[in-house]
């Protein structure tokens, strides 16, 4: 682990004027990456919720939050930047601003999409009285909430948002990710016992038995890239997907071969599970467990779980975009990007990142108000029966892939000293790369249509039963 | 100066984690304190420089064994009562396993001690080796080959094994599902 990252690095050393001690490196990680983190993410995660119910409103032919505009918010803006005078001088200001035409306007678009909403929603929350059961554990119960929060924002730590901001270079990094979301079962399950509630109890034995299960294909969906790059390191792995040009597209790792596309799909999918959102929310169902291990919790601890939901959201897309869609280099050629200073590059690859991210966010959200819930019984056979075989061949077929590619050449990805660049195919190779599999899978298609007369009976038998 | 704060708190960690696992009565409370002590020796891995290692403590151990400690935790009986009768046979039973254990881990830091002692000052490693994932996957398939395949194979049949008994409460192959 190299350090803090180039930030942090620099500002330490800004502020120490020199060899930074660690009172200055713990300033400037403050500074780089906690403050920035809760002054980002929360208000991400709250406009998700935003988001979420908009959506929701419109797969569902209703309107969703209309009234509350940023009217509030701002007032309160002008309260606090205008303290210095009497009230009734701060609402005059406040009146004319809001009467100048297009923040008139402005402010009436913002009511109508209800973006005031999770303000509105985050007092209300704060607001609440803390309940902690009379047959609940308490430490337990209360340490919960937290515990969970930590296990969906640590892995951002290894998460590169450009070419200069990662929190924590390491080799090891796609490990740690996996590693430390682990935590969130522990939590999950703290929280169900902790509440000394059956419904808790229940939600959080559903909970972690579905977490565990698709800890597997996530795993090896993961172990797949790392055996395609040759790295652990998330960073090196965004490197390997440069590809020089303008389309800059073909190099990311899901169109590399139909095995780490395949692989994506799984991730992506158990990534659903993972955060628990709909079809895999049966551990927090709300018509049968009267909403699973978070029954018993209000207020803030709650809107932990809930924050820690929608980071989750966000870490998945993050590590899917970082896995298989080039991680935070733009589709449309990447020269122009790198060459700008670091003020202007550092944005821009975050955006990019940011795009990416919020697309798998809006593809869940669209997931969830589409899919019914899946029963318990399904969703682990989904697992062991779909997802982890599925995982088990690509990954299979991608060492075969490997192995047919041979020579791989040592270059340079992306500034770093790839461990081992992805393989440097002849554009032949990559058809082949895809062809090959795909004509494979065809061929076994068609004869067991041939041997059955219809599709293998197990394909049928997988989807469930009778439906 | 930080460092050997995080060090210390590592250990405290590790330490108060293993005496509370052995000393609460609350059998969920002693596994969720027992993850405390894995979690406090994944930090001292990270002193050592052991990365990969330290993150596959936290997977194996916490992610796993913890976890299926808990799930076996919850599934066994007066969980909520909690109270755990302490009979003699087991206190002593649980002393001689105690004190067996340390035995060995004296007796491997008594090893590792004389192994620094011999090497030059100033050399603080334990043991020099690399704890880089390349490194690792060398000895992997190098020296410990078959143990690592054995484990390999142990859990592909692991695997496979579930799935075929999940397989075996389907219903017969002929009746296929209409629709």
């Amino acid at each position: 682990m190299n350090g803090f990252g180039y930030a942090v690095d620099a500002l330490a050393a800004w502020l120490a004027g020199g060899e930074p001690g660690w009172i200055a490196l713990t300033i400037a990680v403050l500074a780089v990456w906690v403050v920035p983190i809760l002054l980002l993410v929360f208000p991400i995660a709250a406009l998700g919720q935003i988001l979420e119910r908009k959506i929701a409103a419109a797969i569902q032919r209703r309107v969703g939050p209309s009234s509350a505009g940023l009217d509030g918010p701002l007032r309160f803006g002008f309260r606090v930047l205008l303290f210095f005078l009497p009230r009734a001088r701060q609402d005059r200001i406040f009146a004319a601003f809001c009467n100048l035409r297009p923040v008139r306007s402005l402010l009436l678009v913002s009511r109508r999409l209800g973006l005031g909403q999770f303000v509105a929603d985050g007092i209300k929350m704060l607001g609440k009285e803390d309940i902690v059961p009379t047959g609940a554990d308490g430490i337990v119960f209360r340490l919960a909430p937290y515990l969970a929060l930590a296990g969906a924002f640590l892995p951002f730590c290894v998460v590169p948002f450009g070419q200069h901001l990662v929190m924590l270079e390491t080799e090891v990094a796609a490990l740690f990710a996996i590693a430390v979301s682990g935590i969130v079962v522990v939590a999950l399950k703290m929280a169900g016992w902790g509440s000394g509630s059956k419904w808790s109890l229940l939600g959080g034995m559903r909970a972690v038995a579905q977490l565990v299960s698709y800890e597997v294909p996530i795993g090896l969906a993961v172990g797949g890239v790392v055996l395609w790059c040759g790295t652990m390191d998330l960073h090196a792995i965004v490197g390997q997907q440069y590809e020089p040009g303008v389309f800059s597209l073909l190099g990311w790792n899901v169109v590399q071969s139909p095995f780490l596309a395949t692989l994506a799909a799984v991730f992506f999918i158990a990534g659903l599970a993972e955060c628990q959102r709909s079809p895999f929310d049966m551990a927090e169902a709300e018509s049968e467990l009267v909403s699973g291990f978070n029954t018993e919790y209000s207020g803030l601890r709650w809107g932990l779980f809930a924050m820690a939901e929608y980071t989750e959201m966000l870490l998945i897309g993050a590590l899917l975009a970082t896995l298989f869609f080039g991680g935070y280099q733009s589709p449309i050629g990447e020269e122009w990007i790198v060459g700008l200073p670091v003020w202007l590059e550092v944005p821009i690859h975050g955006a990019i990142l940011g795009v990416k991210v919020v697309t798998v966010f809006l593809v869940m959200m669209w997931i969830r108000w589409t899919l019914p819930r899946f029963r318990v019984d399904q969703v682990m056979r989904l697992s062991w029966l779909v997802l982890v075989p599925m995982c088990l061949v690509s990954m299979f077929g991608l060492a075969v892939t490997l192995l047919a590619a041979g020579g791989t050449h040592a270059g340079e990805a992306f500034g770093r000293v790839a461990s081992r660049p992805r393989p440097d195919l002849h554009w032949l190779g990559h058809l082949a790369a895809w062809a090959v599999p795909v004509a494979i899978g065809a061929c076994l298609v068609v004869m067991a249509k041939k041997k059955h007369g219809q599709v293998h009976p197990a394909l049928q038998r997988l989807t469930g039963g009778r439906s | 100066m930080i460092e050997t704060f995080l060090f210390v708190v590592s250990s405290l960690l590790a330490i108060a984690g293993a005496i509370g696992a052995a000393l609460v009565r609350n059998l969920f409370h002693a596994s969720l304190l027992l993850g405390l002590c894995l979690l406090g020796i994944a930090g001292l891995y990270l002193f050592l420089e052991q990365h990969w290692l330290a993150c596959v403590q936290v997977v194996v151990y916490i992610g796993g064994i913890l976890v299926l400690i808990l799930f076996a935790t919850l599934f066994s009986a007066d969980v909520m009562g909690a109270v755990q009768r302490r009979s003699p046979a087991l206190l002593a039973a649980g002393g001689l396993a105690a004190v067996l254990a340390s035995a060995v881990v004296v007796r491997l830091a008594l090893a590792g001690r004389s192994a620094a002692d011999a090497r030059p000052a100033g050399d603080m490693r334990p043991d020099a080796f690399e704890g880089d994932t390349f490194t690792v996957g060398d000895l992997l398939m190098g020296d410990w080959f078959v143990p690592f395949f054995a484990a390999g194979l142990l859990l592909t049949v692991a695997l496979v094994g579930s799935v075929v008994i999940v397989q075996r409460f389907r219903r017969p192959a002929g009746e296929v599902a209409d629709a």
